[in-house]
C-alpha cells in the first residue's frame, strides 16, 4: 500500500509515532510530502504595494528567501523521516518537497503518485481545540474534501 | 462657480480615483503627474509657480533620495540581517521576547532610516530568520509591517509624510517631540499589547537560538559592515543635531546617502545599477504631481472648503480636534493614500483662520497619515475590496488576515495617540 503522509510547517513530529502505529500493515511505500505555503511570503509581499513606485525584492534577497523555504522544507522532510523510523516505521519512504497551496498540491500529488492513503495531521498549528470547531484546518479540511483516496485524519489528543 | 474651479474639482477627484483604481495598471505616479499637469493647463497654476513650488521641494526630494539611498546601502552591508539575529540572539528563545526585540528593532529603524527600510527591507530578512528557526512566521512579519507604521512619528525623519507636514508647518524639534513622542510610543505600547494577545497561540513556547548560524556578511564583509554600521551611527547624531538647529533635513540624508551608497559602489561591492534598482523612481514624480495638483485646488478655492468642513467637524475642543484630524487623515490614507490625504488636508488647514487648535490639526494630520495604513496593509481600500471581490468568487487570499489584524489593532492604535497628542497639546 502506497500512503502519502503530509508534514506541515511546525516540524513538530511527535503525531508521527502514532501515525506509525495506524499505518497499516500493508504498507510498502510511504511518500512524505511537505509543501513550502508561498502566501506567507505573499502576504508580505503585497504589503509593498502601497510603497508607490517600489521595485521587488531585489534579487540577492529573493534567492535568499527562496533558498531558506527549501533548506526548512527539506530540513522539516527529514526529521519527519527519522521520526518515523524511530517509531518502527519500515517501508521504503522517499520525500517530495513542494511549492504553493499546500491543500491543492497534496491533492494532486495523491492523484498523481497515485497514493492509496493519504494521511495528515488535523491541525499543524498550535492553540487550536484538539477536538470540537476550530480542530480541523483549512488544509486538512480541503483533502478531506477533494482527496483521490481515503484519508487519516490524526488528530492532537491521538483520537 | 466658475468654470476652472469646477475644472480642477473634476481632475482633483478623477486624479485621485485614477490613483485609488489604477485602472489599466497606470502607475500612480503617472496619475499624480497627469493631474498636475492638468492643472497648469487649465490654468489654475501658472507654469512658473508650479516650478517655484517643486524647487522649493528640494528638502522633500533630497530626503526621500537620501533615504533609499541609505537604506539600500545598509542592506546590501547586511546590517538588517545582523540587527535581526542579534534580536533572535538576545530573546534567549522565548518566541514572545523574540516578538518584543523585533518591536524595538522595527521601532529603531524607522525612527532613523525610515517606515520603508522597516517594512520593505527588515520583513524579508524576519521572514528568512523566522524560518530558519522554525517559527511561524506571521506575527513576525506582521509586526515588522505594524511597526513601520506605528513607530513612524517617532522622530521628524521617521516617515517621509512627517517632512511634508514639518514643510508646510515648520516646528522645532523640542516642540515635535513635545506633542509626537508621548503619542507615538502609547501607539507602540498598545501595537504590542494586542500583539501579544492575538498571537498569544504562536508565541506559547520557545525556540532553539542555537539553530541560526551568524549573517554570512559577518565572515565575508566584516569591515563593510562595521564601517556601515559606523556611518548610520553618524548620520543618526546627524538627524538629531540638523533636528535641533532646524537645519533642511533632506542635505542630512542626501549626503549621509551618498556617503553610504557611493562609498559601496566605489569599493565595488555594490553595482551602480543594482543602486538605481533600489531607488522608487516614481515616488519622485507621484509627490511632484500632487504638490502642483493640490496647489490648484488651493488657488481655486477648494481648499477653504475643505478647511471649513474640517472646522466643523474637528469644533474648538481639543480633544474633538485631535481625533477629527487623526480619524480623517487616516480615512484618506486608506480610501486613496496618505500622501495625498495628507498634502489636501494640510492645505485645508493651511486655509482656517488662525485658531488655538491649528497646532493640533497639522500634528493630528501626520498621526493619520502615518499610522492609517496598518488598517489595510496591503494598499488601499480598493486592493482590499478587490481582495475581498476574489475571495466572494472561492479565490483563498490569506492577505485578508492582514486586513483582519489591521481592523483589530489600528482603532487601538489610532485612540492612543490621539489621547495623547491631545494630552500634550491641552
Amino acid at each position: 500500500m502506497r500512503v502519502l503522509v503530509a508534514i506541515g510547517p511546525s516540524g513538530d513530529c511527535a503525531w508521527l509515532a502514532r501515525l506509525a502505529s495506524l499505518l497499516p500493515a500493508a504498507t510498502t511505500e510511504v511518500c512524505l510530502a511537505h509543501v513550502v505555503d508561498l502566501e506567507a511570503r505573499r502576504d508580505w509581499e503585497r504589503a509593498r504595494q502601497r510603497f508607490i513606485g517600489r521595485p521587488p525584492l531585489p534579487p540577492h534577497r529573493r534567492d535568499e528567501v527562496e533558498a531558506v523555504e527549501r533548506e526548512r522544507g527539506r530540513a522539516v522532510l527529514a526529521a519527519a523521516e527519522a521520526a518515523l523510523r524511530r517509531a518502527g516505521c519500515s517501508a521504503t519512504t522517499r520525500q517530495e518537497l513542494l511549492t504553493e497551496r499546500p491543500e491543492r498540491a497534496l491533492v494532486a500529488l495523491a492523484t498523481h503518485w497515485p497514493a492509496e492513503l493519504l494521511a495528515l495531521r488535523a491541525r499543524d498549528a498550535p492553540g487550536h481545540p484538539p477536538t470540537g470547531p476550530g480542530s480541523v484546518g483549512h488544509v486538512a479540511r480541503f483533502v478531506l474534501d477533494h482527496a483521490p483516496c481515503p484519508v487519516l485524519l490524526v488528530r492532537a489528543t491521538g483520537r | 462657480m466658475e468654470l476652472q474651479q469646477v475644472a480642477v474639482g473634476v481632475i482633483a477627484v478623477a486624479t485621485l480615483a485614477a490613483v485609488m483604481l489604477r485602472p489599466r495598471a497606470i502607475p500612480e505616479a503617472i496619475s499624480a503627474l497627469t493631474g498636475g499637469a492638468l492643472v497648469v493647463l487649465v490654468g489654475a497654476v501658472p507654469p512658473i509657480e508650479a516650478v517655484r513650488l517643486l524647487l522649493a521641494a528640494w528638502n522633500v526630494f533630497a530626503f526621500f533620495l537620501g533615504l533609499m539611498l541609505i537604506a539600500a546601502a545598509a542592506d546590501h552591508a547586511g546590517v538588517f540581517d545582523v540587527l535581526a539575529w542579534l534580536a533572535a540572539r538576545a530573546a534567549g528563545g522565548s518566541r514572545r521576547r523574540l516578538l518584543l526585540n523585533l518591536f524595538v528593532l522595527g521601532a529603531g529603524l524607522t525612527a532613523l532610516l525610515s517606515n520603508d527600510a522597516t517594512a520593505l527591507i527588515l520583513t524579508p530578512v524576519v521572514y528568512t530568520l523566522t524560518l530558519r528557526l522554525g517559527l511561524p512566521t506571521r506575527p513576525y512579519a506582521f509586526a515588522c509591517t505594524f511597526i513601520a507604521d506605528t513607530a513612524s512619528f517617532l522622530l521628524p525623519v521617521s516617515n517621509p509624510i512627517n517632512i511634508l507636514v514639518l514643510e508646510r508647518f515648520p516646528a522645532s524639534l523640542g516642540d515635535y517631540l513635545h506633542h509626537l513622542l508621548p503619542a507615538a510610543l502609547a501607539a507602540i505600547a498598545v501595537n504590542v499589547a494586542v500583539f501579544l494577545w492575538l498571537f498569544r497561540a504562536e508565541l506559547a513556547g520557545g525556540f532553539a537560538p542555537t539553530d541560526l548560524p551568524p549573517p554570512a556578511v559577518l565572515a565575508l564583509a566584516p569591515r563593510r559592515f562595521r564601517l556601515t554600521a559606523l556611518g548610520l551611527g553618524v548620520l543618526a547624531g546627524a538627524y538629531l543635531l540638523a533636528a535641533w538647529r532646524g537645519w533642511p533635513l533632506g542635505l542630512v540624508a542626501l549626503a549621509g546617502g551618498a556617503v553610504l551608497a557611493g562609498g559601496a559602489v566605489a569599493w565595488g561591492k555594490l553595482a551602480a545599477r543594482g543602486l538605481a534598482g533600489a531607488i522608487s523612481w516614481g515616488l519622485f514624480g507621484f509627490i511632484a504631481g500632487f504638490l502642483v495638483l493640490v496647489q490648484g485646488v488651493e488657488n481655486v478655492g477648494w481648499s477653504a472648503g475643505l478647511g471649513r468642513a474640517l472646522a466643523a467637524l474637528a469644533g474648538d475642543a481639543p480633544l474633538r480636534s485631535a481625533a477629527a484630524a487623526v480619524v480623517v487623515s487616516a480615512l484618506g490614507a486608506n480610501l486613496v493614500n496618505n500622501v495625498p490625504a495628507a498634502l489636501l488636508q494640510l492645505a485645508a488647514i493651511d486655509s482656517l483662520p488662525s485658531t488655538p487648535v491649528r497646532g493640533l490639526l497639522a500634528y493630528g494630520t501626520l498621526v493619520g497619515a502615518d499610522l492609517g495604513p496598518n488598517l489595510t496593509t496591503v494598499g488601499s481600500l480598493a486592493t482590499m475590496l478587490w481582495l475581498l471581490l476574489l475571495r466572494q468568487r472561492g479565490v483563498t487570499i490569506s492577505s485578508l488576515e492582514y486586513f483582519r489584524v489591521g481592523l483589530i489593532t489600528t482603532p487601538g492604535l489610532l485612540a492612543a495617540a490621539t489621547l495623547a497628542l491631545w494630552w500634550m497639546g491641552r
